[in-house]
């Protein structure tokens, strides 16, 4: 199912109109998956205006009464032959391969010649946008790659940022590493993937990000373990890891 | 549907090329398989009541003229391959949200008639809420709810619906009241709600109940042609197999238990009170209550 993670309100508006548009094409679900940050955020939004919807795809499947005039349309998910199950099936993954092909999005900054790349989606990466700008200060290679949809996830940009000299992922999130895999399968070994995540609402500062960004760039795991993405692997080092009281918030 | 006399058949053309070529041309036909039935073996028990049912929502639909503009929603449980049985469009819904696809279908395309038709182990169980929210909003829908007081498709479990002590696969020492409480009466619970236009209880173990049960069928898809609001005919049914009787044996059961426990009749209906519609009737309801009296601006 096409996943988009907006970072601003209006992206996440605006997204809402792309998600639409993709599951009528599609016949497929879509997602918008704000996190509680994006969620409950204040900003200014511009809708856009409305546009004439002829164009959108035939329905001829659609039930809407026969009208005497075709072959009464059914629509279920019980295919109770296995033949018929599995050709429904192949052809479902043959959408899905044409989503994976067309719907790739992702946002790059300072990405050119970036050779530690921080992935981060939503609420997330407006922290590590940060926290990427200050390691560009202090003179590290750093770039952001921000995916705008976590499925399809953006492989083509992270196959040319490996192609371009990116030799470590740092996957900057909002929970305990959910996404930390599809870098991992992205990367594909070509590159090193760590992992600085914090969790429970506890918002990491750009400073913290930046901390993790140079333990990255010094060649150190910020995980404690290298096996990242393995269960019971991904807190992040005590060094890493200061409460919220610790910051005398 | 014309109903062809005997000598002269004047079947219309797609019943022609179905049996036309099987009747000499001075045989009676009493009765032929409506037109928005579909030829096939049905997946129903011998003796299951579904098969009188889906046989006058059928009637019903070829009566009307409506099978063109009818979307039907079939649910989880033993019709849930109705939509092979039927010629107008059909749309399997999720176990117990045939009411939430059907509010979909007739909010989208209000010209089309749209009914639901459920079990009692999708409609007063998983789909209780769905129910209950699509009634009280007043969709203008239509839904035929079978009560056999068991699960079927499953094998014969407990179902909301299971009348005190009945055995049933998951209560083999009879429903227990003191534990797992008591049936759920879908018509007078609905009857309750504004948003509803019309509930009738019926059954068909018999000829004239069957006539009965067609004639509040018909009536609630009649009222959602004529935009009155929700209607649902709760029918009382059978299991044979479930229940382990012969169909003659669970239709005596049926009247000795099923009946005194979900007595037959109309629970609620607007137009014979005298409305146009549920909304009408609902504002009458709450003529003292000064808010509800307001007139919403367009």
């Amino acid at each position: 199912m096409p996943v988009f993670a907006p970072s601003t309100v209006q992206e996440m508006a605006d997204l809402i109109y792309d998600a639409f548009d993709i599951a009528d094409e599609y016949r497929t679900p879509t997602m918008i998956l704000a996190d509680g940050m994006i969620g409950q955020m204040m900003e200014p939004v511009l809708l856009p205006p409305e546009r004439d919807l002829s164009s959108l795809p035939a329905k001829p499947w659609a039930t809407s009464g026969s009208k005497m005039e075709r072959k009464h349309n059914v629509i279920n998910s019980l295919y109770l032959s296995p033949n018929e199950l599995e050709n429904t099936n192949y052809e479902r993954f043959e959408r899905y391969k044409q989503i994976i092909e067309k719907h790739q999005r992702q946002e790059l900054m300072m990405c050119d010649d970036a050779e530690i790349v921080v992935v981060a989606f939503g609420a997330a990466s407006r922290i590590a946008r940060t926290a990427v700008r200050d390691a560009r200060a202090k003179g590290i290679k750093a770039g952001l790659l921000r995916p705008i949809t976590l499925w399809p996830y953006p492989t083509k940009a992270i196959d040319e940022l490996c192609e371009n000299g990116a030799r470590a992922f740092l996957s900057v999130e909002l929970n305990m590493g959910q996404m930390v895999q599809d870098v991992r399968l992205a990367v594909n070994g070509r590159a090193t993937v760590d992992f600085y995540g914090r969790t429970g609402g506890v918002l990491p500062t750009p400073e913290e990000v930046l901390e993790a960004i140079e333990t990255v760039a010094a060649g150190d795991p910020v995980v404690q373990s290298s096996e990242v993405g393995a269960v019971g692997s991904i807190l992040p080092h005590p060094k890493h890891r200061k409460s919220t009281y610790e910051r005398g918030e | 549907m014309a109903k062809p006399n005997a000598g002269t058949i004047t079947l219309p053309e797609y019943q022609q090329e179905r049996i036309g070529s099987q009747i000499a041309a001075d045989e009676t036909i009493k009765s032929a398989r409506p037109h928005v039935l579909t030829d096939v073996v049905t997946n129903y028990c011998p003796g299951c009541t579904h098969g009188i049912v889906n046989r006058l929502v059928a009637e019903c639909i070829d009566e009307l003229g409506i099978e063109g503009k009818t979307v039907g929603i079939a649910p989880v449980g033993c019709s849930v391959m109705m939509y092979n049985f039927f010629n107008c469009d059909m749309i399997e819904a999720a176990h117990g949200r045939a009411p939430a696809v059907a509010t979909g279908v007739k909010r989208v395309h209000p010209e089309n008639v749209v009914f639901a038709y459920q079990g009692d182990g999708d409609l007063a169980s998983i789909g209780t809420a769905e129910t209950v929210h699509a009634a009280t909003r007043g969709e203008k829908i239509t839904v035929i709810f079978i009560n056999n007081a068991i699960y079927g498709m499953t094998g014969g479990q407990m179902a909301p619906t299971s009348l005190p002590n009945q055995v049933t696969q998951t209560s083999p020492y009879g429903r227990d009241v003191s534990k797992v409480g008591y049936p759920v009466r879908i018509a007078e619970l609905l009857s309750t709600l504004d948003g509803v236009a019309y509930v009738e209880r019926v059954t068909c173990d018999s000829r004239k109940h069957i006539m009965d049960a067609k004639k509040a069928i018909k009536k609630a898809f009649q009222n959602q042609i004529d935009g009155v609001g929700y209607s649902l005919v709760e029918v009382v049914a059978t299991c044979p197999t479930n229940w382990g009787m012969t169909p003659q044996d669970a239709f005596q059961w049926l009247r000795e238990n099923m009946l005194p426990y979900y007595p037959l009749g109309v629970y609620k209906d607007v137009v014979a009170d005298g409305f146009a519609t549920a909304a009408e009737a609902a504002l009458e309801r709450a003529k003292d209550c000064p808010i509800a009296q307001q007139k919403k601006e367009d």
